[in-house]
């Protein structure tokens, strides 16, 4: 069993496809999307979505946005930003991961705009770097 | 009594010079608008989902956000018009067209005080002139149109709303259809709910494309019974939902204006050069008469003198 699956970002469309299961991020943490789910309306989390279609598995990092389960079983995820695993460059992550602990550490309080941002990049530059380095591990 | 050729040779290099600008300035504004096309057909997919979401969850939530209805409490009795135009002309009508529709727009609501906001030279200079008190331009950012230059646009207009100096925010820019036809669109930006907007359209509007454009052109099928599950709740939804929406329409109608500008000016460039090519051929028609005339002349001239000498 399927349902339709559509990923979008404020750039480009980056799934639109059958799919047999969908695992997503949510501020209340994972939840799994199978066929037949109510409809629903909610948060998405920054963190790594894992989708499973015919015995193939693939994962996307994302950064925060929006989840709408439709009547018809539909899944869409409007994401802030979305990168499949061979999309990623590690020593890019990296480097970003870096600039953001940086302004954390000298931010003078943590009710700054700018602390928040960093916070929010670093959070985004762990699930890249998370999904960046189980592909490495997974021999690629 | 042709020119001298010595006339049409000057006209017809000056006419190949300015053949060759157009040409150019064609090419320049052709990879412009493949690569703003490009952007703005990748950008539409999110804006419309977003557009479906916010209806979907307003019709869940009785959250009086600010965004969605209009600040509580006293108005302010202004409005405020943003028009997005270009910086640069030579793109045939593109910003007059722009700006007669503006200016109908503020005709037709003249019960109501309206500022204004441009971006973008070529609309500033008219917004100056119109009697409307003009309280801020920005420049375009079509030459390479990005999120991040769309921001301090999107932050000052959320700002003018959220203070309470102005109670309704219009946005004028040109939709684009394809690259041979663009339409000037004025949308209702703030409060994003359009209920108050869908009684102004019956009573004086007509024409489709005006107000209400979103809630026509988005219309989601109606859903009568909801078992929607809202997490955390439709309200904490909706919180999120709302200023992002505002961001993203405001950056899709900048590169929707971006890719109809560059559109336009390639046409312009292209019929110019076009009307160039052929002047060009009609002098040099003219020139290759003249210059045989000028021979026969001489031809007959000296034939004369030989048949005077014999």
């Amino acid at each position: 069993m399927s349902f339709r699956f559509k990923l979008v970002t404020p750039d480009r469309v980056l799934f639109e496809q059958e799919v047999e299961a969908v695992s997503l991020p949510t501020p209340d943490g994972q939840i799994e999307v199978l066929t037949h789910h109510v409809p629903l309306s909610t948060l998405l989390a920054t963190g790594i979505i894992q989708l499973h279609e015919a015995g193939k598995e693939e994962e996307v990092a994302v950064s925060g946005g929006f989840v709408t389960v439709g009547e018809d079983g539909t899944l869409t995820v409007l994401a802030e930003t979305a990168e499949r695993g061979e999309e990623l460059d590690l020593s890019v992550i990296q480097e970003a991961k870096q600039r953001a602990m940086d302004v954390m550490k000298k931010a003078v309080s943590t009710d700054d705009l700018s602390f928040a941002m960093a916070a929010a990049a670093l959070e985004r530059e762990l699930s890249r770097e998370k999904l960046a380095l189980k592909r490495k591990h997974h021999g690629k | 009594m042709p020119a001298s050729p010595r006339l049409i040779r000057r006209r017809l290099k000056s006419t190949r010079s300015t053949r060759k600008i157009m040409k150019a300035m064609e090419l320049v504004a052709g990879s412009k608008m493949r690569k703003t096309t490009q952007q703005t057909l990748a950008a539409r997919p999110f804006h419309l989902l977003l557009e479906q979401m916010r209806e979907r969850v307003e019709q869940e939530s009785h959250h009086a956000h600010e965004l969605l209805r209009g600040r509580p409490g006293p108005k302010s009795g202004r409005s405020l018009l943003v028009i997005a135009a270009s910086d640069r002309g030579l793109c045939a009508g593109f910003n007059n067209q722009l700006i007669k529709y503006s200016l109908e727009f503020l005709r037709t609501h003249e019960t109501e005080r309206f500022d204004l906001l441009t971006i973008g030279r070529r609309a500033e200079a008219v917004a100056r002139r119109s009697g409307n008190e003009l309280v801020a331009s920005f420049p375009a950012i079509s030459n390479a149109p990005s999120f991040a230059r769309a921001k301090p646009i999107v932050e000052y207009i959320r700002d003018a709303f959220l203070s309470g100096r102005v109670d309704r925010i219009f946005f004028a820019y040109t939709h684009f259809k394809s690259a041979l036809v663009q339409q000037p669109t004025i949308i209702q930006l703030l409060p994003i709910s359009n209920e108050q907007l869908a009684k102004d359209d019956q009573t004086e509007e007509e024409q489709p494309s005006r107000t209400g454009f979103y809630s026509r052109y988005f219309k989601s099928e109606p859903e009568s019974d909801s078992t929607m599950i809202f997490e955390p709740t439709s309200d904490a939804i909706l919180e999120a939902l709302l200023p992002r929406l505002v961001e993203t329409r405001v950056y899709t109608a900048l590169l929707e204006s971006a890719s109809s500008e560059h559109s336009a000016r390639m046409m312009a460039m292209r019929s110019a050069g076009d009307a160039a090519a052929e002047m060009a051929d009609d002098l040099t028609f003219t020139l290759n008469q003249a210059r045989q005339s000028a021979i026969t002349r001489e031809i007959s001239e000296i034939s004369a003198g030989k048949a005077a000498i014999e």
